[in-house]
């Protein structure tokens, strides 16, 4: 074998170590890029989750308190039945000016009456879903079906807002329902942001406004936006999508209405810890390199050179040279060739001329 | 107090003999820009006190004061309801949604009472002869008494009563 063969060999078995050896590396790394991300969407639902149950619980309490009250329900009831009377209609002015006086009183951002068909009777701030049948709403839906409070995350016009609905029952039969509602504003995604290591952005389903309108537009919510997602196929969970920047972005719905906009959490695995894991790779990477040329270099010339020098010894003894003498290799093949191939060449070697 | 807190002082006289029987009348709390007008209002008793509807908007008017615990319910603007008040005492009316909104009527079961004048002065006139008490007062102030004694000819007194309104807060 020539040095230059020699090299050439080692050099390929080294790079299809190498080959494997990052491969085994970015195949652990994308292992571990995955559970990150999982642990960050974990912390980010369970962040949410907290935070949501909070708002709920106290906006459930608010709702209830207003529900309940027999005088509230007793003037909506009255209010709605007026329509009852020859040409009457629902006495939505009363009814509006209670829900504002309420609204403030309770702080709610939201408060509406609908009646027991699904109606929008009165309210606040109008249900822009209205001609989206409400009835079909699954919150109004739902609290239909139970007479109790129920609340979800509610799109509507360009707001998210935490909504519960509850009946408005006077003597034993629900007359109407009452719409109950707290903004998820700019103050509950920071509060999400700050708990959660992830950027959220706004997913903008196609038909879309690129401004959510959500939040004012100076907001770090609503500057953030760049990376506004615009897909049709919004994973239902933990999923990758193409970002309108074209990157690729691991994203997670927190919350959002079917033909609306979605609220996603970008999760990016943090990088610092990434970068942990790949320098020590790297670094293990290099080291081993270095040994296994190392070890190549010490087998070229403690084996191979060796053989081709005794190789050569015996092709030019073979042509009659006999005055060669062998290495001054002492112990192990290398000695036990020298000393027997010394050997040899004194027999073989002609003796000195006379004098 | 200032002219406001002066034109809701009632001054009423009760004779230590018995005030005559006072004659009943109609009186009017009108319900406007979501509160009573007036929301103070001293009658006699046995009188019936009207509640229009000013608003566009719904009220309700009631009261949970014992002993005359009354609901009339809700109603809408241009419409009326009455009530009758048969027993002396403070009334409180509220409407039950909209709770800013209160009336304080004063039933008296004496003919002599008034209001103060913008100045703080009031009259009665006709009062009887005799030992009886003259009462200062204000829905927001301890009431004041004096003790009067009367002569039986038409001779006129001059009594000052001092309410004072008890400070809120600071």
């Amino acid at each position: 074998m020539t040095f230059t063969r020699f090299c050439t060999l080692s050099a390929a078995g080294i790079a299809v170590l190498a080959l494997a050896f990052f491969a085994t590396a970015g195949w652990q790394l994308s292992i571990y890029d995955r559970a990150q991300r999982d642990s960050v969407y974990a912390q980010v639902r369970a962040h949410q989750d907290q935070l949501q149950a909070w708002r709920s619980s106290d906006l459930r309490l608010r709702a209830k308190l207003l529900a309940e009250n027999a005088a509230f329900s007793a003037y909506v009831a009255d209010a709605i039945a007026s329509s009852g009377l020859p040409g009457a209609s629902v006495d939505t002015a009363s009814i509006n000016d209670l829900l504002s006086e309420r609204r403030e009183q309770l702080e709610l951002d939201w408060l509406g009456v609908l009646d027991v068909s699904g109606t929008w009777i009165a309210g606040t701030r109008p249900w822009s879903s209205v001609d989206a049948a409400i009835a079909n709403n699954p919150l109004y839906v739902s609290a239909h079906a139970s007479s109790e409070i129920v609340h979800r995350v509610q799109y509507d016009a360009g707001r998210w807002f935490l909504a519960a609905i509850a009946p408005l029952i006077r003597a034993g039969v629900t007359e109407a329902y009452l719409l109950a509602a707290i903004e998820l504003d700019q103050a509950f995604i920071d509060a999400l942001s700050a708990g959660a290591p992830a950027r959220l952005v706004l997913a903008m389903r196609s038909g879309e406004s690129e401004s959510s309108g959500i939040f004012p537009a100076d907001s770090s919510f609503e500057s953030n936006l760049a990376p506004v997602l615009r897909t049709d196929a919004l994973p239902a969970g933990n999923g990758r999508v193409l970002l309108a920047d074209g990157r690729e972005a691991q994203v997670s719905p927190l919350f959002g209405d079917e033909g609306g906009p979605v609220l996603v959490a970008v999760i990016d695995p943090p990088a610092g810890s990434r970068q942990a894991l790949v320098r020590p790779l790297i670094g293990l990477a290099a080291i081993v390199l270095a040994v296994l040329a190392l070890a190549l270099w010490v087998l070229w010339r403690r084996v191979f050179a060796r053989i081709a020098i005794a190789c050569d010894l015996l092709e030019r003894t073979a042509q009659g040279d006999y005055r060669l003498r062998a290495p001054n290799w002492y112990g192990g093949f290398n000695g036990r060739f020298a000393f027997a191939f010394e050997a040899i060449s004194a027999r073989l070697r002609p003796p000195p001329p006379d004098r | 107090m200032d002219a406001r807190d002066r034109a809701e002082v009632v001054v009423y006289y009760l004779p230590d003999a018995g005030a005559t029987r006072p004659q009943p009348k109609r009186f009017t709390i009108t319900t406007r820009s979501k509160g009573f007008d007036p929301s103070v209002l001293a009658i006699p008793v046995g009188s019936t006190v009207e509640f229009p509807n000013d608003d566009p908007i719904r009220h309700n008017v009631y009261s949970a004061t014992p002993g005359a615990a009354f609901d009339l319910g809700f109603f809408g603007e241009g419409e009326t309801r009455e009530q009758r008040f048969d027993r002396a005492g403070l009334i409180t009316v509220n409407c039950n949604v909209h709770h800013l909104m209160q009336a304080t009527l004063l039933v008296l079961d004496t003919p002599h009472f008034t209001r103060l004048d913008a100045a703080g002065n009031y009259i009665l006139k006709g009062l009887p002869p005799g030992r009886g008490k003259l009462v200062a007062w204000h829905p927001r102030a301890t009431p004041v008494t004096a003790a009067l004694s009367l002569p039986g000819s038409n001779a006129a007194i001059d009594r000052e009563l001092v309410l004072i309104k008890p400070r809120v807060g600071r």
